[in-house]
């Protein structure tokens, strides 16, 4: 079994997941009806490419490995996602904040990941790309509404960055399983690039250089982690294996 | 709309692509899951037949419902050991 590559796939599947788990909370709560589908939708996507990957992880790992016991019976160190991910939802600039953030990222690491050697990774990833695509355009669309608009609209977003920021570091730093399939290091200057952009016709300011946190590729995570698998993995370890 | 269902020679294929062309879309059922272009393949051998289909986008709930329907529309019809395969490239 190649661990680079399990693991390289438990990262995206748990980036996503997580990231799904986090933006599926606003559903019923959304600022209005549209905006409440748009995010749902956006978790669905990335709760559909998540499964993708668990179950491309099972078939690597092989034994009683299914989809469902990767997302349900691991623990947070086994866990490999991006802290960014993990992230509280805070208010509706700091949720499409993380999501702008994220798919901007996405949006980059997708387009090379589809020219892989890895057939499998390739195909979710050019599928996925289309999705990422849209929640690029619809997060940033969001980001220069809420920059651009109000004092408070524009408060609110200036705080969403400084509350994030320190977790975008991590998106940038290779970890060791994933240098055959990508290096995350050339991904930074045109990610700040278009940040940047967009940031600019959003009137925002750009964080200066502070000091970044990392660990979640590596199971090392913020306690709001554990939070979100106490309620994610609640019925399949109080009821192991229960279907409907 | 077109018809997607393609026309092969092969009279065996021909009639599970018939069958194929009934089943509705769970979400739109004004159209086929042929219409759809979900059906990629179907592949006949000796042992079984496999029917490769691919979801609309990656989270798309139907896609499991789907599957189940074409199992269960070929068993009534009388086919046998028929295998789902999921493909996702080309997307």
């Amino acid at each position: 079994m190649n661990t680079f590559l399990t693991d390289y796939t438990l990262h995206l599947a748990d980036t996503s997941l997580i990231l799904a788990q986090r933006n599926a909370e606003w559903c019923g709560h959304g600022p209005v009806l549209e905006q409440d589908i748009a995010i749902t939708n956006i978790s669905l996507d990335l709760l559909g490419q998540a499964r993708n990957y668990y179950q491309y992880a099972a078939s690597i790992i092989g034994g009683n490995a299914t989809e469902d016991s990767l997302a349900y019976h691991r623990t947070e160190r086994e866990f490999k996602n991006l802290l960014l991910a993990e992230q509280p939802n805070g208010d509706w600039a700091q949720t499409v904040l993380r999501q702008f953030f994220f798919s901007q990222f996405q949006y980059l690491q997708l387009q090379q990941l589809q020219y892989g050697n890895n057939q499998q990774l390739a195909a979710i990833a050019a599928k996925a790309l289309k999705e990422a695509s849209y929640h690029l355009r619809w997060s940033s669309e969001w980001v220069i509404r809420l920059g651009d608009g109000t004092a408070e609209s524009n408060q609110r977003m200036q705080n969403a960055i400084a509350a994030l920021w320190p977790f975008t570091g991590e998106l940038f730093i290779t970890a060791d399983y994933e240098k055959e399939f990508i290096t995350t290091e050339t991904l930074q200057a045109p990610w700040l690039q278009n940040v940047e952009t967009v940031f600019t016709e959003a009137t925002l300011t750009m964080p200066a250089t502070t000091f970044m946190q990392q660990g979640g590729k590596q199971g090392l995570h913020t306690e709001a982690l554990g939070y979100i698998l106490t309620e994610l993995q609640y019925l399949q370890r109080t009821y192991p294996g229960a279907e409907w | 709309m077109n018809n997607t269902t393609p026309h092969t020679s092969n009279t065996a294929e021909q009639n599970i692509w018939n069958l194929l062309s009934t089943i509705e879309d769970p979400e739109i059922p004004v159209l086929t899951i042929t219409d759809l272009g979900i059906v990629r393949n179907v592949q006949i051998t000796d042992e079984a037949i496999t029917i490769f289909i691919t979801p609309t986008y990656s989270g798309c709930p139907a896609t499991d419902m789907i599957a189940a329907t074409i199992k269960m529309t070929l068993l009534a019809a009388g086919y046998k050991n028929i295998i789902l395969s999921t493909v996702l490239s080309p997307a």
